[in-house]
């Protein structure tokens, strides 16, 4: 997993919580990397796992919650970073159908050694079906993205996750 | 009173504060390790960027090489095949014209009917391989972008009437009326290439004429604008519309059969749309099946401000077939020829011919050499030079004529076989007066009398002068 989403989550912690409970779920969660994270890195996916895990033993909060809430932080964090991926979308049902196809495209330029998840996307003229596959199982944050996502475009949508492996019909 | 930290509470900050240092550094370390990483690839792919630009620059280079040798390969290759056509088109016409002049002298002796018909009939097949080589050889030039226009003042009215004179037997062997429709206000002149203008006119009216069964052919002349407008019209065989389309692709004809039925190339109409399109036109043709042709073009009045001037005031240097007139040629008589030839049937085809005007005095020399010595011994009024001939050829041997310290210099007329305006232009430059393109025509004979009548009016002028 990207550094990025490393360094944007114990931000984010330090931000909503304080610098405190960074250091706590540091500590606490005995990731290999010690928490050192820089965004250029490339970090096992499983520590992100253990920090969330921690977090939510912490703040006495459900991980999926915290997952949810960190995606719709990262988006926002993703516009600032790359405005260029956003380019002259104007809604967030092209947006999000345009992850795998350009997004993705263009992460892999940058960082040819990036493991992506997968969206299929099957647009029709009542909204957009998307199925979520990753060996990391992060579905609550592709969900906390999504929403940020919907947000972000000031869009008014119905969203309904079917749970399983299927995950996120808008 | 102040508040103390507990020493606890100190002791667990700076324990936090040295962890977050510690992992601080280690994201410094971390992320200066990639940095160099990828400024080392970067480096790299820079490295074998430049490499590959390198090489494609190499190659550039050595493709412009190659292809710069091919062009020159391919310039040389059309030098040397313009050189081949020059050659053939002398080496050719040579012998052509030799079996033509003979054929035709041959036609006036006494003959019996079956030999007459013999002799008419090689007559008309050495005319049309003569045709045909023309053709080929006009065509060939056209291609290699070669085929230079001449441009001189034409009288156009003249030009389609000349050429319906000369087609005329062939329309009244069929029964074809051939009419010559004029605009009024038509000019006097215009500006353009008269002997390749005759042969569209040649070539499009004989044509008219060969497809066409009944009826006649119509020509017309209009001035429109700055544009002379001309279209030959036929109440002929027509043609579809695959075939009209097919008509200006060299070596096409309406289908085989007509290639059969009436022969020809099939280069004949590529040849005048090229040219007319040369001369500042556009050809273009209107048919149906059984409603007759029709072809018209436009050409430019004044094509250009700059005319060639000629060498000789009075008119073409160029002296076209044409049957002088009885009085004229009796004055010939008298006229001292040397022929210089280096073929002996040329040389007995133009003395047949001039013993048709009594020409008494005709002596022969078959090279420039043998030329001038024969020259500087005795007098002659007109010398009718070869171009090419071993030892040394025309053009070399007028030029040392011109040198020669004369009582008086002779009239010179290039008699050749080759048929490119170069050539022309290459005679007068050397000191000839007149060009006389050595034709198999029927009025051959009359165009080598034609040719020596306006030496014989220089010789009187310059008797005249010498008098005085």
């Amino acid at each position: 997993m990207k550094g990025m989403v490393f360094t944007e989550f114990l931000d984010m912690v330090e931000t909503k919580f304080s610098a405190a409970m960074v250091d706590d779920i540091i500590e606490d969660s005995q990731v290999a990397s010690g928490g050192a994270y820089t965004a250029v890195g490339t970090y096992d996916h499983q520590e992100m796992v253990q920090l969330v895990v921690s977090l939510s033993k912490h703040s006495a909060m459900p991980v999926t919650d915290l997952m949810l809430v960190f995606g719709q932080h990262l988006l926002g964090r993703f516009y600032t970073t790359y405005p260029d991926f956003f380019g002259d979308i104007r809604s967030s049902l092209d947006f999000l159908e345009g992850i795998e196809t350009y997004i993705h495209t263009e992460v892999r330029k940058l960082y040819p050694d990036a493991e992506l998840p997968c969206f299929e996307c099957s647009r029709s003229a009542d909204g957009l079906q998307m199925v979520y596959r990753s060996p990391r199982h992060f579905g609550d944050l592709a969900e906390g993205l999504i929403r940020g996502a919907v947000a972000h475009f000031g869009d008014h949508l119905d969203m309904t996750r079917e749970p399983g492996r299927r995950f996120g019909a808008v | 009173m102040s508040v103390q930290p507990s020493p606890p509470d100190t002791a667990d900050l700076i324990r936090r504060l040295e962890a977050r240092l510690a992992r601080e550094r280690s994201a410094r370390h971390q992320a200066e390790a990639l940095l160099e990483e990828k400024s080392r690839a970067l480096y790299l792919a820079n490295q074998s960027l430049q490499g590959v630009a390198d090489a494609l620059e190499k190659r550039v280079t050595e493709r412009t090489i190659e292809l710069n040798q091919a062009l020159q390969e391919a310039q040389s290759a059309i030098a040397a095949k313009s050189r081949f056509l020059a050659l053939m088109s002398h080496e050719i016409r040579t012998p052509l014209n030799g079996v033509l002049g003979l054929s035709e002298l041959l036609g006036k002796t006494e003959l019996g009917p079956q030999q007459s018909n013999y002799v008419a009939n090689v007559m008309r097949a050495g005319s049309t391989l003569l045709r045909l080589l023309n053709d080929i050889l006009d065509f060939s030039k056209m291609e290699a972008g070669q085929l230079q226009l001449e441009t001189l003042p034409v009288d156009p009215v003249d030009l389609v009437r000349e050429t319906l004179q000369l087609l005329r037997p062939q329309a009244d062997a069929k029964g074809i009326q051939l009419t010559m429709v004029c605009s009024p206000m038509l000019p006097a002149r215009i500006m353009t290439d008269a002997i390749r203008l005759r042969q569209v006119w040649l070539n499009l009216i004989s044509n008219a004429i060969k497809f066409t069964e009944k009826g006649g052919v119509t020509v017309t002349l209009a001035a429109v604008g700055s544009q002379l407008f001309c279209a030959v019209e036929d109440s002929g065989i027509g043609m579809s519309e695959l075939t009209v389309k097919g008509l200006f692709e060299p070596f096409r004809q309406a289908d085989n059969t007509m290639a059969r039925r009436y022969g020809g190339t099939g280069l004949g109409l590529v040849i005048c749309k090229t040219l007319i399109s040369q001369m500042g036109g556009q050809l273009r043709v209107s048919s149906a099946p059984g409603q007759g042709s029709r072809f018209e073009f436009e050409l430019p009045i004044n094509a250009t401000p700059n005319p060639v001037p000629h060498r000789n005031g009075t008119g073409d240097a160029e002296l076209s077939a044409e049957a002088p007139d009885a009085k004229g040629t009796e004055r010939l008589a008298n006229l001292r020829v040397l022929l210089v030839d280096d073929q002996a049937i040329n040389r007995l085809v133009t003395r047949s011919q001039l013993s048709q005007f009594d020409c008494a005095h005709v002596d022969e020399a078959e090279n420039g050499i043998l030329a001038l010595r024969q020259l500087q011994r005795e007098h002659y009024d007109v010398v009718l030079m070869d171009m090419q001939m071993p030892e040394m050829d025309g053009l070399e041997a007028t030029r040392l004529l011109r040198l020669l310290p004369l009582p008086r210099q002779p009239v010179v007329i290039a008699v050749t076989a080759n048929a490119f305006p170069e050539d022309r232009a290459a005679c007068l430059e050397a000191g000839m007066d007149f060009f006389l393109y050595q034709q198999a025509s029927v009025a051959w004979a009359a165009s080598v009398g034609f040719a020596c009548l306006p030496a014989l009016a220089r010789l009187e002028i310059q008797h005249h002068d010498d008098a005085r």
